[in-house]
């Protein structure tokens, strides 16, 4: 819904726009959707020129159609796996963050939330050696916490310092201001002149249930749609900058996610983190509270903080072999089974890529675990959501039958089954195939914003 | 992508009637004069102007703050907020840190509110034995400030000191005991009572204002945030969206001007309808406020024993420790009964880094000479005891030359924790201030 104005297409002219308002005909659509026959008798106006003038427009500000087979190419030229710092949670991402994307971590309060995305910011920053733009609107990032992450990857000091360098940490309290930092970044990406030698791979932002949950409720209904323009905006930004945006959400009492159902279709991938707290449950008067035990060891030191997240391949690998969740010291049974499955290294199919099903659950690694004492508190995280990954229900078409839908629903089953054994190759060439074969091509509609 | 129209923190009446009148970007804004909008809108002038001035955004080349200015500004910082247990400030980091939210749950009697006195006293420890020297606000929902404690409290903190200056001989800290008596520190604590939600709402938007006209202040306690909403405020959607909107201006006002929040919040029982344990103590006011503090200490009871629980933090892990409280305030619980051993120095940034040293070669910051860790030299002295310490559990009251210092106070609502004292022992208030007992 484009305003008519004078010199927006060649032919235009400021009598024109006035006697078209006139008629009641103010934006491109009206002019696209009005019957021109009738217009040009109304308007007294010769009726190629408004013919001309809706085909220029059109052309102009319409959407361009691209093949699958383009866009599939565009795809893999320009998508880039960024790997999270943490392996575990690597194996559960299929191999990373991908950029063009918005991966969502959710969780209860003390999950971890800040830490990963911490872990993320400094994993590009170091080994990347990409730059990182982080939005935090609870203040709770805390520089210390980086350098700590930071001294973990890098020992050469120069090299801590020019690492931090690359992460630019901005605070906004509130929604509005989170919406002000993410349109002056994209004006900022957009100049074409800043000489920058590194580019901005990530986007952090911790996280926005705390800013735009007090717009939600009954006296407010538009707090829906600020959302949803963050949203239009990050995935913007994402796709066409080639950025992984992560975004933090938290969770309600019910332990769902927050933000409603809208939000839910935003993020590509959704990540759900949560706690198991352990120690022996304490009897006081009749009450039984739920206690982490007075211990003779101090706090998880920092070092082992950063062994939470940092964790090698083998360490990780032992931790799952010989601990299993529902023994604990103490006997206490209190820590059932209630996932259905851990993913281990062996399951990862031969094609490397870490084939995941949406529902898998991973553990991040506990506190002492590494120290061989009790396990304080097993984190997980659980892939709730994912576009590449599929889950296990079975995929049933529920359109008629004809040759061309027949085709499409090949194509859809071939992908699909493609997508299980995890080789793209296959989805590719079935592709190729099928474009040769079927008179109905699969077009891609991109619409220009 | 241009900005919306619809996104802009406008009215609801004027964003309908630019989207009525086609407008859906910020782009098509540009090129029309305040009048011209005006008239196409059906609006005042002035209001066309505010619209115009907002789509126009800010212009000019914006620099963030990277990670290692940060980090050198966190540094640069001189001095903690010791909770004078060592347990606790293990527990919590080097002290109660600065700029972020820290809440304190707990059930009753367990030691919330003696923990915000110490804190009220600890925060003006002067500089030259290792504190802020900075003063407190303290807004009180339950009405349970005590200055009476608040007057023994900082009776031992001043003992303490003494006893340090003395040991080691220095010029300042000498010099700085002159005027640390418990009316000085008295009369650095802004004492703000607020009867329901609304007070307490309007008092944190006058929260900024104030703290800009007292630039000493660096610590706000809120005891207890929990009471006027859980009673105040029915529906618990509103209640939700009232405490989040509320832990950001904190969160805000702390980052802003590197305050020390903290807040207190009750217990609350959770039931679990499907497991063995039937019941189990949880913070109240819901899950969505545990997302609003950045660490969560829970203090509980186990018999007569208290301790300490860390369940949230970014930075340290959890952990439990225990504590006590005597007469004279938040202590260690002595591990011998004669002498409380040595205990360990206050853990300083420095610790807490797992090297010792900062990144220093940086060409382009012109600080990069400064970047040293502060010395832990100063810091320990808060908390050593020399052999020839009596036992803390006698507590000693130092009479120290007590001269009225009570600091006018300019907010209407505030009296400080000096005035309240005088009016609780019935003494008259001999300066007139502007400020009116409430």
């Amino acid at each position: 819904m484009v305003v008519l104005r004078q010199g927006l297409c060649s032919g235009l002219d400021a009598e024109l726009v006035a006697s078209l308002k006139a008629r009641g005909v103010t934006t491109v659509q009206d002019l696209v959707c009005a019957n021109l026959a009738q217009l040009a008798i109304d308007a007294d106006l010769p009726y190629k020129r408004i013919a001309m003038v809706r085909r220029v427009l059109v052309a102009q500000l319409g959407a361009f159609l691209a093949s699958a087979e383009m866009a599939y190419a565009e795809l893999l030229s320009s998508t880039a796996i960024l790997p999270t710092g943490c392996t575990a949670l690597n194996s559960l991402l299929d191999c990373g963050l991908y950029t063009g994307e918005l991966t969502e971590i959710t969780g209860a309060p003390g999950t971890g939330k800040t830490q990963v995305c911490a872990c993320v910011a400094v994993s590009v920053a170091c080994d990347l050696k990409q730059r990182v733009f982080y939005i935090d609107t609870t203040g709770s990032l805390s520089p210390s916490l980086l350098l700590c992450l930071t001294q973990a990857k890098l020992t050469e000091p120069s090299l801590q310092a020019s690492a931090l360098q690359r992460i630019e940490i901005v605070k906004a309290f509130d929604a509005f201001s989170v919406l002000d930092e993410v349109e002056k970044f994209q004006k900022r990406l957009s100049e074409p002149l800043l000489a920058r030698e590194e580019e901005v791979r990530v986007l952090l932002l911790d996280s926005v249930f705390s800013v735009f949950s007090p717009l939600f409720g009954s006296g407010h209904a538009d707090g829906q749609s600020f959302l949803m323009h963050l949203a239009r905006q990050l995935k913007f930004l994402a796709k066409e900058y080639n950025l992984a945006v992560v975004v933090t959400n938290g969770v309600l009492s019910s332990g769902r996610e927050a933000l409603g159902r809208a939000w839910s279709h935003v993020p590509n991938v959704r990540i759900s983190l949560s706690m198991e707290r352990s120690g022996p449950p304490n009897k006081v008067a009749g009450q039984s509270m739920e206690v982490a035990g007075p211990s003779d060891e101090h706090a998880c030191t920092d070092v082992e903080i950063e062994d939470d997240i940092v964790r090698s391949d083998v360490e990780m690998a032992e931790m799952e072999e010989n601990i299993e969740i529902d023994a604990t010291d103490d006997g206490s049974d209190r820590h059932v089974k209630k996932f259905e499955r851990i993913e281990t290294k062996d399951t990862r199919s031969e094609s490397g890529g870490g084939v995941n099903s949406v529902g898998d659950i991973i553990r991040l690694g506990g506190t002492s675990a590494a120290s061989g004492g009790d396990p304080k508190s097993l984190r997980y995280a659980k892939l709730t959501k994912s576009t590449r990954q599929v889950s296990d229900s079975v995929f049933v078409p529920a359109f008629p039958c004809g040759r061309d839908s027949l085709a499409l629903m090949v194509l859809l089953i071939f992908s699909i089954t493609a997508n299980c054994f995890g080789d793209t190759w296959l989805m590719r060439r079935n592709i190729e195939c099928l474009s040769q074969n079927v008179d109905s091509k699969i077009y891609l509609n991109m619409a220009i914003n | 992508m241009p900005r919306q129209v619809g996104s802009l923190p406008l009215p609801p009446h004027q964003r309908a009637r630019l989207q009525a009148a086609g407008f859906e970007t910020t782009d098509e804004l540009q090129g029309i004069g305040p009048c011209q909008l005006a008239e196409e809108l059906a609006i005042p002038r002035e209001e066309a102007m505010g619209i115009l001035r907002m789509a126009r955004g800010q212009e000019g080349p914006v620099n963030y703050p990277n990670a290692l200015q940060l980090l050198v500004e966190e540094q640069a910082e001189d001095g903690l907020l010791p909770t004078f247990s060592s347990a606790l400030d293990d527990l919590l980091g080097s002290g109660v840190e600065l700029a972020v939210i820290t809440e304190l749950c707990g059930a009753p009697g367990v030691g919330k509110t003696q923990l915000c006195l110490q804190l009220a006293v600890d925060i003006q420890i002067p500089g030259c034995f290792g504190g802020l020297g900075g003063q407190a606000a303290y807004l009180d929902t339950e009405g349970s400030f005590m200055p009476e404690r608040l007057q023994q409290m900082s009776e031992a903190v001043i003992t303490h000191c003494s006893r340090l200056a003395s040991t080691k001989q220095e010029r300042d800290q000498q010099d700085a005991l002159k005027t640390f008596t418990p009316d000085f520190i008295l009369g650095n604590v802004f004492y703000f009572r607020c009867f329901d939600v609304t007070q307490l709402i309007a008092q944190s938007h006058l929260l900024p204002d104030f703290v800009d006209s007292h630039p000493k202040v660096r610590l706000v306690i809120i005891d207890s945030v929990a009471s006027p909403f859980r009673h105040g405020v029915d529906d618990a959607a509103l209640r939700t969206r009232l405490l989040i909107s509320l832990a950001q201006r904190l969160a805000q006002l702390a980052s802003t001007r590197r305050l020390a929040v903290v807040l207190t919040n009750q217990m609350t029982t959770r039931i679990h309808p499907n497991s063995t344990q039937s019941a189990s103590l949880t913070p109240a006011l819901g899950e969505s406020w545990g997302h609003a503090a950045t660490h969560r200490v829970i203090l509980q009871w186990q018999g007569n024993r208290r301790f300490a629980n860390l369940i949230k933090s970014p930075t340290r892990g959890e952990a439990t420790v225990e504590f006590t409280v005597t007469s004279e305030g938040i202590r260690d619980v002595p591990t011998t009964p004669s002498l409380p051993a040595t205990m360990p120095a206050i853990p300083t940034a420095s610790m807490f880094l797992s090297s010792p040293t900062i990144p220093t070669s940086l060409p382009s910051t012109s600080t990069s000479s400064n970047l040293i860790l502060k010395s832990p030299s100063a810091l320990p002295s808060l908390h050593m005891t020399s052999a020839s310490m009596p036992p803390s559990t006698s507590a000693s009251p130092a009479v120290l030359g007590c001269t009225a210092a009570m600091l006018a106070d300019a907010a209407s609502s505030c009296i400080n924790a000096m005035t309240a004292f005088r009016m609780a022992t019935g003494e008259k208030m001999t300066t007139s201030s502007g400020s009116s007992p409430s």
